[in-house]
């Protein structure tokens, strides 16, 4: 199934204010909220 | 870290649990109360500096037996059988809303690791933390919120407690 990420990103080298971020990710029926993280870390 | 808006583990909480049929979005944000690093990734240096305040290691009442290990009844053991299980996972600090605004109280899991240790039958107990305890930042900073009670995952009676160490402080103070 297809799950929406929002996911608050902050890099204070780059800017100094934190702002969220979306991405579509594909995940199955037994997958934690953990392996979602880890799919958007790899793509 | 928050999953919509919630405090949870992110290595346990399964996706199909925090999505509906009408929506499958998730949103995922750091723990709040403790200084963002980057991305979801918080700095823990004051849950950790107040988890030391409060002792959170045996301070064994008697001298250690020649042979063996400190005996402990059944009964015993079991009273602290609930704080013991912390993993200082850091979710009841940052659900706490005491800590919105005083942010010098000890929070929920520096006062579970004070239960934890006061409960056992084989410490000194209250006397060596009553300095980090028994004032407003401490135990007594707790407004009865529950909220820890409510995100701690490993379903600790956090609040329950808190109230418990309190009772016990003015018990030792009588």
């Amino acid at each position: 199934m297809k799950i929406t990420v929002h996911v608050q990103r902050y890099n204070p080298e780059t800017d100094p204010s934190e702002q969220m971020q979306t991405y579509t990710v594909e995940a199955g029926s037994t997958d934690r909220i953990l392996d979602l993280l880890l799919t958007i870390k790899r793509t | 870290m928050r999953i919509n808006g919630r405090e949870r583990l992110a290595c346990k909480t399964l996706v199909k649990d925090v999505i509906r049929e009408d929506s499958t979005e998730i949103t995922l944000e750091p723990l709040r109360h403790l200084p963002v690093q980057r991305d979801l990734m918080v700095d823990p240096k004051d849950f950790f500096e107040k988890y030391r305040l409060v002792s959170p290691f045996l301070i064994a009442k008697n001298a250690a037996p020649e042979k063996g290990e400190y005996q402990q009844s059944q009964e015993e053991r079991r009273a602290f059988d609930d704080p013991t299980k912390c993993i200082l996972c850091g979710a009841c600090y940052s659900a706490c809303p005491v800590l919105d605004t005083n942010s010098l109280f000890i929070g929920p899991a520096a006062s579970i690791q004070a239960a934890r240790f006061t409960k056992d039958s084989r410490d000194q107990g209250l006397a060596p933390r009553m300095n980090a305890i028994d004032n407003p930042n401490g135990v007594w900073g707790c407004e009865n919120h529950f909220e820890c009670t409510r995100v701690c995952p490993r379903e600790i009676k956090v609040t329950k407690a808190i109230n418990e160490t309190k009772r016990a402080i003015s018990k030792y103070k009588e």
